[in-house]
């Protein structure tokens, strides 16, 4: 075959050429043109090679229907490893690649070798064989073969964008359906949005010759875009619909094209009232021998090529049709001036004037005939056509148009759930019922003459309001007539006819998956893979289901279609993530004293805030500058920020009844000023948060859940007051970040206080161990707490987020001839550990109860009623031997965190295990110390355990917890 | 016909026409001995081993649609067994040591490839849990390892070592990987048939006969089937399956979406979940990018997709793998599962007397296909449940015996 | 894509500036104590899951921040009717 530019005509702007490359050729088109029509004209026959059988293909369709064009393109903004070359517009420099065959789609080495396995290749191959030794052997090579393209590393500079709108119509397709529907809201007052995935309005108007009411059909076209946008409306063009969700929520991308590409690519989030679906239709291939040959094309797509960019796709047509629109496409090739083509037409009546409107141009037409193969292996020379009779002529052609009935765009209203029902006279797949507030027209419903499509948009714009405009009226005598399906041709090897190019799915194969008894739609799909290409079976699935359905005896109406997924055509998943990446993939949290950490070297850990773990300021490498930011705390002091720690007020006459319902220990008592330290459990008694509670006054107590779950206790708390509680007067108020705070720990952490200027008293007696103050800190309001997690005499003092910085430089300053350090996470958490004080969701899990760390004491003596109390009596929760909280000292090797406690009388693996070291470190008092969650452990005090971890077997000895001050000396200090 | 590479080069060269049904479409008979309700790879797996294991073959399966149309045919493929409970290790180890020898067995090719599971660490807590799993695996005598960062960063090359949670290691399970999943239900129905099983698609159960406490009969659009013993292999309508039973179960049923890219040429060797991002990620053999996320979290029989999620799992795969932002979303879609509060199965027998189940699997039914299935059958021939099952029985909720992985882990599983 | 008319602000709210709360209706054993193993678990693990017309308990979340009784079809994802908190559904 060789395509070339006509002298003349098209819409492309012949006066700009652009010079492009594919496979390294320099090629030239026009301002305008695709990159299909452009790599046409230069009259490219093959463009890439076949997935299974490495055929040769060429570009079959203009859009982005077409099986066969998918490119590698790079253009002035970046590189895509797989496009259709039908929606990529040309522009100056774009390089482009076939991405299948080696070393070139032309000279393909693979195709010698797979033409001689075809015969065994068949459907459900994979299935029967290469089974021995394993699969493994076999996947490299499987795997190699398969894909287009590769994503390279390389960054695009494609600028991503996204909005969200709304609006009273959406109208989905600017085709002579879709512009009638605009046309008649027009002064409707309705807030329209119409959408076309070309760049220009007019859909089958760009090519077909039409007037509607007395003009020129683009001419009219543009007239109904510009008063739509006159009305207020908005025309997205270069848009695809590409998902609709319940709701009537709908997703676009919008590519936004300059001279060097596609420079933007802009998802839109679209919620509309109303919907009009004009979506339109491909057209159907017809399958007959060699039917996938280079110089093949849909029918309609080759009056695209020509009327649209002006690009004959041969040099002489022949046209292969069950239908009228088979001699739209034959006129237009002779009207063109490209060599009176042929038209071979299976129906044994076409319409007369059709026929009669042919003939005159001198259009040979054979009718009752079939192709029954082709001459021509890497580009098509002349096709076979036999007709009722069996007899058998070759008619020279180096190109054909194959229509055999329009595939109606239905996908999205399948998309939402509309049931695609076979309809006899489009012998097409339609929607019987549209989702609600949805209204079709055109070609997606099944219409084939204009005159219908104009009618039906008129009225699904009235059905959503009536105006007083008329309905558009076309002068055009031809359509599309009736279609007769043929299915199949009769004559030739069902071996040869191709129904899915993309995935060379044969006609053979689907009759193979009949007689396998895989004959329900998704069986055939998924074992033949018919339909499962990038193009999802566009222009095969209806052929490869009404080839099953002759293969069964069945109607195609009793076959049915496999589901329509969203995306309507594949989308960029960079356009979908658009700028989230990296931080923008979720914002770090920071603290009010970020900035003064990373002076002071602190490393940083995302504990849900950026927190230090350490700082380097305290030592070079993280062991180091732990012990050391350790020892501060036991013998000077250390500044630890606490600002992430969860803070909730709970206010009002019933404050104290309500938050008694949430925690294990009983705060009935809990007296102005104190602090009690406390868990609390979900209703199935397991342990979700601890941490401590103040009774500011008896209508105020302000609760200090960990920093992990400040938000969901908050929550938590609201949702029960508001569902199980409303009557209670109380009210919930998450202040969390509202408030920085600082804890000051160690024995000189009075002395540091004292220099920040509090107006309260902090003396021992004064301010004892588990007592809170609300004053002024340097003038400053200010919330202190004396409570520990240290276990030395330790503040934790909290003012207004805007002073936290303020605190945290002044604590330090002020601190530093007391030895006063920052401290990190890690030393934080060694420091309790030394003390035995739990680290919640480390040394407890999703099956801890308070009783399991020991707090069956307090929860004995609440005699109220709190969540989770119930549940602690269930059966397993009261059994005997369930895992407990204890200590753990070496015998022979330090301990390893993670590690698991063997079952007694076990001292290799695999065997049983009965618990596992939930938090390890050395201690720079201590030694190396543990906690560990083992059945039973409370009565295995004294008892050694072996512990595997990373390959080894230790032992240790069961202790208690605490390891450091167990007087409890340095906390009361 | 047996599949073997003698047959595929005779039936090449002549023609292919020899290739039999690889199931028969037989009327469903007035008796059966027992019924499976449900044709999804665990009623297949049910109807295989009842038949070779304990010789039971006037069996029917019932599916209302085509086999192997729900879960198993909307999954994304993958297979592990590094769960820490030992209870649930021997399930999840056993399934991947059947489908290790599944292709042989059923003489059906489920394309299994042991390509390896990596579950990114990303942060100190991570490595703790991480370590604590790998030591735990190896105690249950299931392989499990830490691997550094450098050898993360080897293993994937297209993978974000210092995004938004920059990559400290992987757990790895190297025997972890995909399977065909198609594969797995057809494989089943054919050597079920071969055995005699009468498998019965488009026939939809339209409620239960009961007499004295047990299931008589079963009402079908097909007619009534009277049958000795039940067996209920229905995820995603088990608690709709249940109520006509007449008893409840703590089910309930969620969409769990997953989707596709465009094929592109091999990228992505292993399969890859991010805690952070929680998302997970395969190539296919077709080169496609398999990709899943979390459940959506409200109660759903809708089996279709839902966009904030699609943007969600989208958006991480791309701060994964940053290249995939070249990369074509091609299809999305959604299969029904059912939840149970500790995201454990319920296995075994139910109120009904004569009933058994096999449901409550969330998003792991899959990868345990083959031992879901043996242990069902065994519950149905012995009418007692299997030894690996009694941990997974409906009385465990009353008991608070639960058996959450999720807890112990602190991940999705 | 879920949306919701808050019954409290009025606003319509789709599903990411909603929270689920599972289903509507449950009952806390107002005695605790006195409930048996069966009911407390019952109350704790067993959930109606209608493939149809579900009651269920959402938040405006990401507005005012109050939790309402929704009845949807958990098919369709059709809302049939949204109340305030204390009433009951009917739908």
């Amino acid at each position: 075959m060789s395509g070339y530019r006509l002298k003349s005509g098209g819409r492309i702007d012949r006066s700009k050429p652009l010079n492009f490359t594919f496979d390294g050729r320099a090629m030239q088109g026009f301002a305008g043109d695709t990159l299909s029509s452009a790599i046409l004209a230069n009259g490219v026959g093959t463009i890439g090679r076949s997935f299974k059988y490495h055929r040769p293909r060429g570009i079959y369709a203009a859009g982005i229907e077409d099986p066969n064009a998918m490119l590698e393109v790079v253009d002035g903004h970046g590189r895509e490893p797989g496009l259709r070359a039908g929606q990529v517009h040309l522009v100056e420099g774009l390089q482009a690649r076939s991405v299948t065959g080696w070393p070139s789609p032309q000279f393909d080495l693979v195709s010698a070798a797979t033409r001689l396995m075809s015969p065994f290749m068949t459907a459900g191959f994979y299935y029967k064989t290469l089974k021995w030794p394993n699969w493994s052997w076999y996947e490299e090579a499987v795997r190699k073969a398969a894909g287009f393209g590769a994503p390279d590393g390389t960054v695009d500079g494609r600028q991503r964008e996204y909005r969200h709108a709304s609006c009273d119509v959406l109208v989905i397709g600017a085709g002579p359906a879709g512009l009638a529907a605009v046309s008649s809201l027009k002064g409707s007052g309705r807030d329209v949005v119409l959408v076309d995935h070309a760049s220009s309005a007019g859909g089958a108007l760009r090519w077909e010759a039409a007037q509607i009411d007395g003009s020129e059909g683009m001419i009219w076209a543009d007239k109904v875009v510009a008063d739509c946008q006159a009305d207020g409306g908005q025309v997205l063009l270069n848009t695809f619909v590409t998902g609709a969700y319940e709701g009537n929520y709908f997703t676009l991308i919008e590519s936004l094209v300059d001279h060097r590409g596609l420079k933007a690519e802009r998802i839109w989030k679209l919620r509309a009232r109303e919907i009009i679906m004009a979506t339109g239709a491909v057209d159907r291939p017809l399958v007959y021998q060699n039917n996938d040959r280079p110089g093949t094309f849909l029918s309609t797509s080759v009056r695209q090529f020509i009327s649209e960019y002006g690009v004959a796709p041969g040099k002489r047509l022949a046209i292969f049709t069950n239908n009228d629109s088979g001699y739209l496409t034959a006129l237009q090739a002779a009207a063109a001036g490209m060599a009176t083509p042929v038209v071979i037409d299976t129906r044994s009546a076409p319409s007369a004037a059709h026929v009669e409107a042919a003939r005159e141009k001198g259009i040979e037409v054979f009718v009752q005939s079939q192709v029954a193969d082709v001459v021509g292996g890497r580009g098509l020379r002349a096709v076979r056509v036999v007709d009722q009779a069996g007899k058998i002529r070759t008619v020279s052609c180096d190109a054909i148009a194959l229509t055999g009935g329009a595939t109606p765009m239905i996908h999205l209203a399948a998309h939402r759930g509309a049931k695609p029902i076979y309809d006899e006279a489009s012998a097409s797949f339609v929607c019987a019922t549209l989702p609600k507030g949805w209204h079709g027209a055109g070609a997606a419903t099944g219409s084939r003459e204009l005159a219908d499509v104009l009618a039906q948009g008129h009225a699904a714009g009235q059905a959503i309001v009536a105006t007083v405009n008329s309905a558009p009226v076309a002068n055009v005598a031809l359509g599309m007539g009736d279609v007769v399906p043929m299915w199949q041709a009769k004559t030739g090897s069902a071996k040869k006819m191709f129904v899915d190019l993309q995935n060379d799915v044969k006609a053979s194969d689907v009759q193979l998956a009949a007689q396998e008894n895989y004959i329900s739609a998704e069986h055939l799909k998924r074992y033949s893979t018919l339909g499962m290409g990038t193009d999802q079976g566009r222009t095969s699935n209806i052929n490869g289901l009404a080839i099953m359905a002759a293969a069964t005896g069945r109607e195609v109406a009793k076959v049915g279609t496999t589901t329509f997924r969203p995306p309507y055509t594949a989308t960029r998943m960079g356009a979908i993530a658009h700028h989230r990446q990296n931080d923008g993939f979720a914002p770090r949290r920071r603290m009010p004293a970020h900035s003064d950490h990373a002076s002071n070297g602190a490393q940083f850990e995302d504990f849900g805030w950026q927190r230090p773990d350490w700082y380097t300021k305290n030592g070079s490498d993280r062991e180091a500058a732990v012990g050391i930011e350790m020892t501060a705390v036991r013998t000077g002091v250390g500044v630890f920020d606490a600002s992430p720690l969860g803070k909730v007020e709970v206010v009002g006459p019933d404050a104290r009844v309500f938050i008694n319902k949430f925690y294990v220990s009983n705060l009935a008592t809990l007296k102005p000023g104190r602090i009690r330290y406390s868990v609390m459990c979900h209703d199935d008694g397991i342990i979700f948060d601890d941490g401590v509670v103040a009774c500011v006054d008896d209508n105020f107590f302000l609760a200090g859940p960990t920093s992990g779950n400040a938000e969901t206790v908050g929550a938590w708390f609201e949702r029960w007051r508001q569902t199980e509680w409303p009557d209670m007067a109380v009210a919930i108020a998450p202040v969390t970040s509202n408030w920085a705070a600082i804890a000051l720990a160690g024995p000189k952490a009075r002395d540091l206080l004292a220099r920040l200027s509090p107006d309260f008293d902090i003396s021992g007696e004064g301010f004892a161990h588990m007592h809170f103050r609300e004053g002024t800190i340097g003038g400053v309001p200010a919330r202190a707490a004396r409570v520990s997690f240290t276990g030395e005499l330790q503040y934790e003092i909290a003012v207004p987020a805007r002073y936290g910085q303020a605190l945290m430089q002044a604590a330090l300053s002020e601190g530093a001839d007391l030895g006063a350090v920052p401290v990190g996470m890690e030393a934080w958490l060694r420091l309790r550990l030394e003390k035995g004080y739990l680290h919640l969701g480390a040394d407890t899990n999703g099956r801890t109860t308070p009783l399991d760390i020991g707090m069956g004491g307090v929860v004995m003596k609440k005699a109220a009623d709190f969540i989770g109390k119930r549940a602690l009596s269930l059966p397993y929760n009261a059994s005997e031997g369930r895992e407990e909280l204890v200590g753990l000292k070496p015998v022979d090797a330090p301990i390893k965190i993670g590690g698991r406690i063997l079952a007694d009388g076990y001292a290799q693996i695999p065997c049983p295990s009965i618990g596992n070291v939930t938090s390890a470190c050395d201690s720079p008092l201590a030694g190396n110390i543990a906690m560990a969650l083992i059945e039973g452990g409370s009565k295995r005090m004294g008892e050694k355990v072996k512990i595997y971890a990373e390959g080894k077997i230790t032992e240790a000895e069961v202790c208690s917890p605490v390891f450091v001050d167990p007087q409890n000396e340095r906390l009361h200090a | 016909m047996n599949y073997n590479v003698f047959n595929l080069l005779w039936q090449g060269l002549t023609g292919n026409k020899g290739w039999q049904q690889a199931w028969r479409s037989p009327e469903p008979k007035p008796r059966y001995d027992a019924v499976i309700i449900g044709g999804g790879g665990h009623g297949l797996a049910t109807a295989y081993y009842l038949a070779r294991e304990h010789g039971m073959t006037n069996i029917a399966l019932l599916e209302k649609g085509w086999l192997g149309g729900g879960n198993t045919g909307r999954n994304t493929t993958n297979v592990r067994s590094d769960y820490m409970f030992p209870e649930s290790a021997a399930i999840y180890d056993l399934a991947l040591r059947l489908y290790e020898t599944l292709g042989k067995d059923l003489n059906y090719n489920i394309m299994l490839s042991q390509r390896g599971w990596l579950t990114l660490i990303e942060d100190q807590h991570q490595m703790e849990g991480a370590r604590h799993k790998a030591n735990w695996l190896q105690c249950n005598g299931v392989d499990g390892e830490i691997i550094g960062a450098g050898q993360v960063a080897e293993m994937m090359p297209g993978l974000q070592m210092d995004g938004r949670y920059p990559v400290r290691g992987a757990f790895l399970q190297k025997r972890g990987g995909t399977i065909r999943h198609d594969a797995v239900a057809w494989g089943y129905a054919r050597a079920a048939d071969r055995l005699g099983v009468d498998i019965i698609q488009n026939c939809e159960v339209q409620g239960f006969e009961k007499s004295g406490g047990r299931i008589a009969a079963i009402q079908t659009s097909r007619g009534r089937i009277e049958t000795d013993r039940v067996g209920l292999a229905v995820a995603g309508h088990s608690g709709a399956m249940a109520e006509k039973a007449g008893f409840r179960l703590p089910v309930t049923s969620h969409c769990l979406q997953a989707m596709v890219s465009e094929p592109v040429k091999p990228f992505l060797d292993h399969v890859v979940i991010s805690p952070g991002t929680g998302v997970y990620i395969n190539q296919t053999q077709k080169g496609e990018m398999v990709m899943g996320g979390v459940l959506d979290l409200y109660h759903s029989y809708g089996q279709r997709g839902n966009f904030p999620t699609i943007e969600k799992v989208v958006t991480s795969a791309v701060e994964m793998f940053p290249t995939l932002s070249q990369t074509r979303l091609m299809r999305h879609w959604a299969g029904i599962v059912d939840i149970t509060p500790d995201s454990s199965p319920i296995l075994g027998q139910t109120p009904v007397e004569n009933m058994y189940i096999n449901c409550g699997w969330g998003t792991g039914g899959f990868k345990a296909i083959p031992p879901g299935g043996y242990m069902l059958a065994h519950s149905i021939a012995k009418e007692t449940p299997h030894e690996l099952a009694a941990p997974f029985g409906l009385n465990r909720f009353r008991d608070n015996r639960l058996v959450d992985e999720g807890a112990a882990a602190g991940i999705a599983h | 894509m879920i949306v919701l008319n808050c019954p409290y602000c009025g606003q319509d709210r789709h599903e990411e500036e909603l929270t689920y709360g599972g289903e509507a209706e449950i009952i806390r054993p107002l005695e605790p104590e006195e409930a048996s193993d069966e009911l407390w678990t019952e109350y704790l693990y067993f959930r109606t899951n209608p493939k149809g017309t579900h009651h269920e308990q959402w938040c405006c979340s990401g507005g005012c921040g109050q939790w309402f009784k929704v009845a949807r079809d958990t098919v369709s994802h059709d809302i049939l009717e949204v109340v305030t908190f204390d009433k009951r559904l009917s739908a």
